[in-house]
């Protein structure tokens, strides 16, 4: 491309930006280099104190400008500087301000920048609270800051190799090619993409920052554990860093839960957890982060674990830039339902997960040796014992996750090495199991009853138990207790779960168990001291959330005619589960127990909602014991020509939800290309019918009951000089039942034809007029012979085979070729007219008088063939002048398109499911994060 | 050296348990097939292919709205109709690479499972929608 002098594009907040993200990228390097030497120098307290100076004024540079890139991102976006790629990936003319942030995320650099705010915050948070810890601390944060920034930083050291993306890039450096940047107006012409109709909702302004928060915060942790054995202080980190943990989790946890709410509540994949790759890549640093926070507490109290603790909390961090890696390298396209751009920075993610791999490999190594172990043993019966298998357990749970969620990553491997050695490798590669589902609930099953008996039990174990004898009553009685409660509250809840095979039965009463246990822990060890029980409440929310896990899951029952939905009873994909069902507008079916009716549907704005009524009946009387209305609805794209997506509406109870969405509309709701393909393939024949003429089709007959010289329809707005019209037609079915059609037309300017046809959906009949139904409708003025009539009101005449009758007048006459202006004297005289054989009409022809010149508007009826003009008025004689003229040498034959065997336009088909108990999963959630989110709190309070 | 802890015995047995537990995993796992092969195996594969665009996209509602048919080429080359006892997926008509994961029953492919990948009109990205049953 020659060097064009492109007009009106707004270079400067680019060249900006890239600038600050450099000087970002720099000062974080300066501030690792600072801390570092901080902490290397910490025993010579001035010259600590100097460089810990540096590092942090590096590092609150490094902050300023960090957000300095964010405005100005910001800034062209609000702006719409379309030049910039990122800002035409992501917004355009119609994006409501309320979603600027998500669209600001919606792109990789701009969650990459979201990941480094967070970093930003924390790393303000921790140069305040850090102490004694924080050069080592920041020192790791500011080093994982500098990648982060690395990935945006844009920098090409050759024309294909660079480092990061750039958010500044501009579109014609992107797409080099396009034709339009041989315009040099280019800026004024070009428009955005705008944000991906399925994140225009409030979930993707609140999910992003929770989960990237909660990223963030999990390299806290990490930073602890590598200060701690950086300065060889392996027991003093233990106490400040655990507030930090627990925070993590809490704020992870709620992230991921925030997604699966955002699938149930919006999406109509009908659940909120699919163990999709992408969702299981989040999961699997929250378990091993909580299996960290258990080994902290261990080496807290007893010096053990010390080891376990860093590794923990290092793979913790590891795990979140290897789901990153997943995340942001396309490396699943097949396996998961998350989209994704490939940024081409793999390399730059995998160099990022090496070094610090690398780096906790050397540490542990290092100071294995060092790490101070406390003389006496672990005791099979010590708290620290059972919660460090605990620990075990949550980590093998993320093992198994990682195993199958990274089996595109294993296919890429033997390419890589069958690409070295020269081998085809292609068949090692495998795919993810056939029924994920089944796959990941079958392990995490026995990990989750485990975590149940092991919850239940640990909390009422001592650490270092070494007087066993004494306590074991005492253990042993609060476990009586715990059992005591729990088989019998799973006896009742069976009844209601109704587990299909034993291991679901034991689940249920582990999760049980734990609840009780805690319970019974918080009431009589911690005499609900309820500040102290953090522990105890995130242990019951986990039983509750199991609990609700099994009855929403086990009992999900489709509300069509087949009730259960849970895969694992049909061993496989069976014509029986039926999950659909198919809604005529206005008619109720029955199935599981509720009568539902597609009652209607309305277009506000860009979204059609259904109205749907579901009527729980009463098996013996037939009654309506319980009603209530669903809303699902499809979202338009701004042109209002295509369905974009659909969303579902739940009715909450406490006790269930019933959760709907429309799984398939006519052609012609869904787009206006798939109504005009529709349309084609219909077969149209084409008849001819008199005013007195009965068809007969195969599935009725049809017969004119009346021209609409004046028709409306909804998608119809007329305007002056349009001829349009429309019949209304009468058609019966073999029992004599009577349907109506009014299809219509319109020409617009002599040349715009706008065809509206008309179906009768229980005939699978459709109509479509033509404009040769013009001519047959409106006579031609010059074959008409009118005979002047002189009458009285009240008068009643005959013409021809007519019988006209004069009933009146009217002094505020409406007639389709009449438009009212001001200072019109207008008067229509009402004739009502009938045929000979038993048609009869009204005609309103007006005498008009505007800016003093008298007109006359005809009115006529095409059926009955007759047309009438108002002449004149003899006030003096009191009577009026009326024209008549037969249409009679004109036979009318109107033309109309008919199809047959016409599929029905007036349904929907409705996915409508139960979800019992599934308050116990939010309900378990919100526990769970609550009590980390307490014990947090409390912990840091006591630093 | 020392003598051998509860701690080791318990790392030995850790172990163990975790082979013994990827290796039940590994099981589970599939391979890509061509409907070839899946006429010879009685169990559940995926197959890769692409839709068959100018062949017929069946679904009724009225008739039955649980009962979807249309045509996947695999690989190889090999065109089989591929029935789904769900409704037709929103823009199905834009998916280009089709995994179908099923059985062969008879001469059609019952599949239990679909995931689509349609070009959005976004230049770059691709949108994978799934359907499972």
């Amino acid at each position: 491309m020659p060097n064009i002098e492109y007009i009106g594009e707004h270079l400067l907040p680019g060249k900006l930006g890239h600038f600050f993200v450099i000087a970002s990228f720099v000062s974080g390097l300066l501030s690792v280099l600072a801390y570092a030497l901080a902490t290397r120098h910490r025993a010579n307290e001035s010259v600590a104190i100097s460089w810990k100076l540096l590092g942090r004024w590096s590092f609150l540079v490094m902050v300023a400008t960090a957000f300095s890139v964010i405005g100005t991102i910001f800034y062209i976006m609000i702006n719409q500087y379309y030049e910039y790629h990122y800002v035409w990936s992501h917004v355009s003319e119609q994006l409501p301000m309320q979603y600027i942030f998500s669209a600001f995320w919606e792109g990789q650099e701009g969650s990459f920048l979201l990941w480094i705010f967070w970093h930003c915050i924390l790393g303000l948070f921790l140069m305040r609270l850090g102490r004694n810890w924080e050069a080592p601390t920041m020192a790791v944060l500011a080093g994982i800051q500098v990648f982060l920034l690395s990935m945006i930083i844009g920098i090409f050291f050759t024309p294909d190799f660079r480092l990061g993306s750039s958010p500044f890039l501009l579109l014609r450096d992107v797409m080099s090619d396009a034709p339009i940047f041989s315009n040099v107006n280019y800026v004024t012409q070009i428009s955005g993409q705008g944000l991906n109709p399925l994140l225009q909702n409030y979930w993707m302004t609140i999910h992003p920052p929770t989960l990237f928060l909660g990223f963030a915060a999990c390299t806290i942790p990490f930073c602890y554990a590598v200060a701690g054995f950086w300065t060889k202080d392996y027991s003093g980190w233990l106490k400040p860093v655990l507030p930090w943990s627990l925070f993590a989790a809490a704020i992870l946890g709620t992230g991921i839960a925030m997604g699966g709410a955002w699938a149930y509540e919006a999406l109509s994949f009908g659940g909120y957890w699919a163990w999709d790759p992408v969702e299981n890549a989040s999961l699997v640093p929250w378990l091993i982060l909580i299996g960290g926070i258990h080994t902290n507490l261990i080496a807290s109290r007893t010096g053990q674990s010390i080891r376990g603790t860093y590794i923990f909390y290092a793979l913790s961090f590891l795990f979140i830039l290897y789901s990153t890696f997943l995340t942001r390298s396309g490396i699943l396209g097949d396996s998961s339902v998350h989209a994704f751009t490939e940024m081409g920075l793999e390399w730059q993610l995998v160099i990022f997960m090496g070094f610090f791999a690398a780096l906790s490999i050397g540490q542990v190594i290092a100071n294995s040796k060092h790490i101070p172990t406390p003389k006496t043993e672990e005791s099979f019966t010590s708290r620290e014992f059972w919660m460090f298998i605990g620990s075990l357990v949550l980590l093998f749970s993320a093992g198994l996750i990682t195993f199958t969620t990274s089996i595109p990553v294993f296919n890429k491997l033997f390419d890589v090495w069958g690409s070295v050695v020269g081998k085809d490798m292609s068949s090692w590669h495998r795919a993810s199991p056939t029924d994920a589902m089944d796959h990941y609930n079958r392990f995490q099953l026995w990990i989750a009853v485990f975590i149940g008996l092991l919850s239940g039990l640990g909390q009422f174990m001592r650490y270092k138990e070494k007087r066993w004898q004494q306590y074991k009553s005492v253990i042993g009685k609060h476990m009586l207790i715990s059992m005591g409660l729990a088989v019998p509250l799973t006896f009742v809840t069976n009844l209601w779960i109704n587990t299909p095979a034993f291991p679901y039965l034991l689940l249920l009463f582990t999760a049980i168990f734990t609840v009780v246990s805690n319970a019974n822990y918080l009431i009589s060890i911690l005499k609900v001291k309820l500040k102290s029980g953090a522990a105890a409440f995130s242990h019951m929310g986990f039983g509750l959330m199991i609990v609700g896990i099994l009855a929403s899951g086990i009992n999900k029952t489709f509300i069509s005619s087949n009730p259960f939905a849970m895969q694992g009873i049909f061993s496989e994909a069976d014509e029986r589960l039926k999950r659909n069902i198919y809604l005529i507008k206005g008619k109720p079916m029955y199935m599981s127990g509720y009568q539902v009716t597609y009652v209607s549907d309305t277009l506000i704005n860009n979204d059609r909602s259904y109205k749907v009524r579901f009527a729980k009946m009463d098996e013996n009387s037939a009654r309506a014991i319980d009603s209530f209305d669903l809303e699902p609805y499809i979202t338009y794209d701004i042109g209002l020509t295509k369905m974009v997506n659909p969303n579902p509406s739940t009715k909450r109870y406490l006790h269930k939800d019933i959760f709907s969405h429309i799984t398939s509309v006519p052609a012609e709701v869904q787009s206006a290309e798939l109504a005009r393909n529709f349309e084609d393939s219909l077969d149209y024949q084409l008849h001819s019918l008199g005013p007195n003429d009965t068809l007969t089709l195969r599935e009725g007959s049809v017969k004119i009951r009346s021209i609409n010289l004046n028709p409306n329809h909804p998608m119809y707005q007329p305007e002056e000089g349009d001829i349009a019209f429309g019949m209304v037609l009468d058609a019966w079915d073999s029992l004599g039942r009577r349907y109506t059609a009014e299809p219509m037309l319109a020409v617009r300017k002599g040349l715009y034809i706008y065809s509206y046809q008309d179906q009768i959906n229980d005939l699978h009949l459709r109509f479509r007029l033509t404009e040769e139904g013009l001519q047959a409708i409106y006579p031609d003025e010059n074959l008409l012979d009118y005979q002047t009539y002189t009458k009285r009101q009240g008068d009643s005449f005959e013409h021809d085979d007519y019988h006209i009758q004069i009933a009146g007048f009217d002094k505020n006459p409406q007639h389709a070729s009449y438009i009212a202006k001001e200072g019109d004297v207008a008067v229509a005289v009402v004739l009502s007219v009938s045929t000979a054989d038993g048609r009869s009409t009204t005609l309103k022809p007006i005498f008009l008088i505007r800016e003093n010149r008298t007109y006359l508007i005809k009115d006529f009826d095409p059926l009955c063939g007759i047309s009438a003009k108002f002449a004149s008025v003899d006030p003096k004689e009191e009577t009026i002048e009326l024209l008549m003229a037969s249409h009679q040498n004109q036979s009318p034959m109107f033309p109309i398109e008919i199809a047959e065997d016409v599929p029905r336009n007036d349904f929907i088909v409705l996915e409508a499911i139960e979800f019992p108990g599934i308050n116990f999963f939010w309900l378990g959630c919100i526990m769970m994060m609550g009590g980390l989110g307490l014990g947090a709190y409390r912990r840091s309070r006591t630093i | 050296m020392k003598g051998i802890k509860k701690i080791h015995i318990l790392g030995i047995l850790m172990v163990g348990v975790a082979i013994a537990l990827l290796f039940s995993a590994s099981k589970d796992l599939s391979t890509y097939a061509t409907f070839a092969q899946a006429d010879q195996v009685n169990r559940s594969v995926k197959v890769v292919g692409v839709l068959a665009k100018d062949k017929e996209m069946y679904y009724n509602p009225e008739d039955d709205p649980n009962y979807f048919s249309f045509f996947v080429k695999d690989g190889d080359g090999e065109e089989r109709k591929v029935i789904l006892h769900d409704a037709k997926p929103q823009d199905f008509e834009l998916s280009e690479q089709i995994v179908v994961t099923g059985k062969m029953k008879d001469d059609v492919f019952v599949a239990s499972s679909l995931l689509m990948k349609c070009p959005s009109k976004y230049k770059d990205e691709e949108i994978a929608v799934r359907k499972d049953i």
